[in-house]
């Protein structure tokens, strides 16, 4: 008898550390979004000023990427609202660098073509770690839904998480041009 | 990159002259070889006749397995100079007409401190063989790459005490590395799927048990995980390399190429191992070397090698790794 309950009770253990486990990468995976996100902010300081000098003309594209960041890292903000903030600051930030393609003596610079590259690798290293945290999601909802994790999950409060959207700025291919004469200075 | 037209005109032009060449080379060396084959059965012949009737006979036979000898060391020779010529006035010109630029060295291949740090195979070698190194660079992407063959070697001793050496193949075939287009600190597997195909959801837990190549990295692309198990030692890091592109690219790769691709990124290089059951690029010593459909399959096996660095997309260089 009290072998039946013992193999039950280790049974539960084990489950239950599984689903912790499940959890605990969902909660990692968001970690790293937050860090790629960081980088992005560090980011856009330095490519606004870089843009400015060349580009005078496009202080609303400017202004609106400044002011969506600094919304972005101020105050404390629900998961939600920080998605559909940072969605908002890829478009702009898409936008930014559709319009500046027009001034070939920014993207001449060095500068800002490594300021690029960096936005780019950025990009890439956040559409990496969305989709890590989707898969660690959808790993964590199937193991909460199926039978018997279901039962446990519901009793200790195990809820369901939602997938990230990718944003529309990222079905965009991104590009650095390089090719000598398009690079060249205007005449 | 030059296309199956191309080949023609230049197998018409430039390269029918040297076949002929090398196709009397070939001839010289099969009857070189069919004249040491004889001789060999006249050995066999003499030792079994004569000896059986007076012991004096085995000078005979002692003199065809001289001639045998000599006849074989002469076959050997012709055969080597005939696979020479064949590897540099075909392979190699072939080679040259691709891209003048690129090196062909018909008696190198990857060197093993390579092949184990892609870390593909991690199976122990006891014997590694390769030719037909070819390296260069496709615009800003550097390649190298070579055929090779990797075996292990396993001991039976039967119940009379007679030990017996079987050798088994690791891999054989092509095996492809180039610069990757991306920084990259950790390692990625891409791997033929089996036990998922074979096995549905039972296959896929199977998978997760297996640690020999880090932890296994789900994917969200139906078809590229129905082909491929991939693995790695972060999962960021996996999905950063595998971008939906070229997860998309590797599938197409597959189903150009028709046969099992292993994948590793390692210490910012991706390396390619396309299996094959053939030898690449040899030509058999019964048969001619002149065929055009010969030398289209010599083509068609280096156009994959070379095509790898624009199917895999590797010159798109907007990322920090110029």
């Amino acid at each position: 008898m009290w072998i039946t309950f013992v193999v039950i009770a280790l049974a539960v253990v084990l489950l239950y550390n599984s689903l912790i486990v499940k959890k605990n990468r969902v909660e990692n995976a968001f970690a790293s979004i937050d860090v790629m996100l960081k980088k992005r902010y560090d980011l856009i300081p330095n490519l606004v000023e870089t843009v400015k000098g060349y580009a005078r003309h496009e202080r609303a594209a400017l202004e609106e990427v400044t002011e969506l960041r600094r919304q972005a890292i101020s105050g404390n903000k629900s998961t939600e609202e920080r998605i559909v903030m940072d969605n908002s600051l890829s478009d702009a930030l898409s936008r930014l660098i559709v319009t500046v393609e027009s001034y070939p003596d920014l993207k001449a610079s060095e500068h800002f073509m490594h300021l690029q590259r960096s936005l780019n690798e950025v990009e890439e290293q956040l559409s990496a770690s969305r989709r890590a945290y989707n898969a660690a999601v959808t790993a964590y909802n199937t193991a909460i839904e199926v039978f018997p994790n279901s039962l446990l999950a519901r009793t200790v409060g195990f809820k369901h998480r939602t997938l990230l959207a990718t944003p529309q700025g990222e079905r965009v291919v991104p590009r650095v041009d390089t090719s000598p004469e398009e690079t060249g200075p205007t005449a | 990159m030059k296309t199956a037209e191309d080949l023609r005109a230049f197998y018409r032009t430039v390269l029918r002259d040297d076949l002929r060449e090398v196709e009397a080379l070939r001839s010289a060396a099969r009857n070189q070889t069919l004249l040491a084959i004889l001789g060999g059965i006249a050995v066999g012949l003499s030792a079994a006749l004569f000896t059986s009737i007076h012991l004096w006979a085995i000078v005979p036979a002692v003199t065809f397995l001289i001639l045998t000898i000599v006849l074989g060391v002469k076959a050997r020779k012709r055969y080597k100079h005939f696979h020479g010529e064949l590897k540099q006035r075909v392979i190699g010109s072939i080679i040259r007409f691709l891209d003048p630029a690129f090196t062909y060295r018909p008696e190198g291949h990857i060197p093993q401190s390579r092949y184990e740090e892609s870390g593909i195979f991690k199976s122990g070698v006891d014997r590694y063989r390769g030719d037909d190194l070819v390296s260069g660079s496709i615009d800003r992407t550097a390649f190298v790459f070579s055929e090779l063959h990797t075996e292990y070697k396993t001991r039976h001793t039967d119940s009379k005490g007679n030990t017996r050496t079987e050798w088994h193949t690791i891999f054989k075939g092509l095996f492809f590395c180039a610069d990757f287009n991306k920084h990259f600190k950790g390692t990625t597997y891409v791997l033929p799927d089996t036990a998922e195909r074979l096995f549905g959801f039972l296959g896929s837990t199977l998978q997760g048990w297996k640690r020999s190549h880090g932890d296994l990295v789900k994917l969200e692309d139906p078809e590229f995980e129905k082909e491929f198990v991939v693995y790695g030692s972060d999962q960021i890091e996996a999905r950063y390399i595998l971008s939906p592109g070229l997860m998309e690219r590797i599938v197409e790769l597959k189903k150009k190429a028709g046969r099992k691709i292993h994948l590793s990124f390692v210490q910012s290089w991706v390396n390619l191992a396309i299996e094959f059951d053939k030898d690449l690029f040899e030509a058999p010593l019964f048969g001619s070397a002149l065929d055009y459909p010969k030398v289209r399959d010599y083509f068609r096996d280096l156009q994959l090698a070379f095509g790898i660095v624009e199917d895999l997309n590797l010159n798109t260089r907007i990322w920090t790794k110029t």
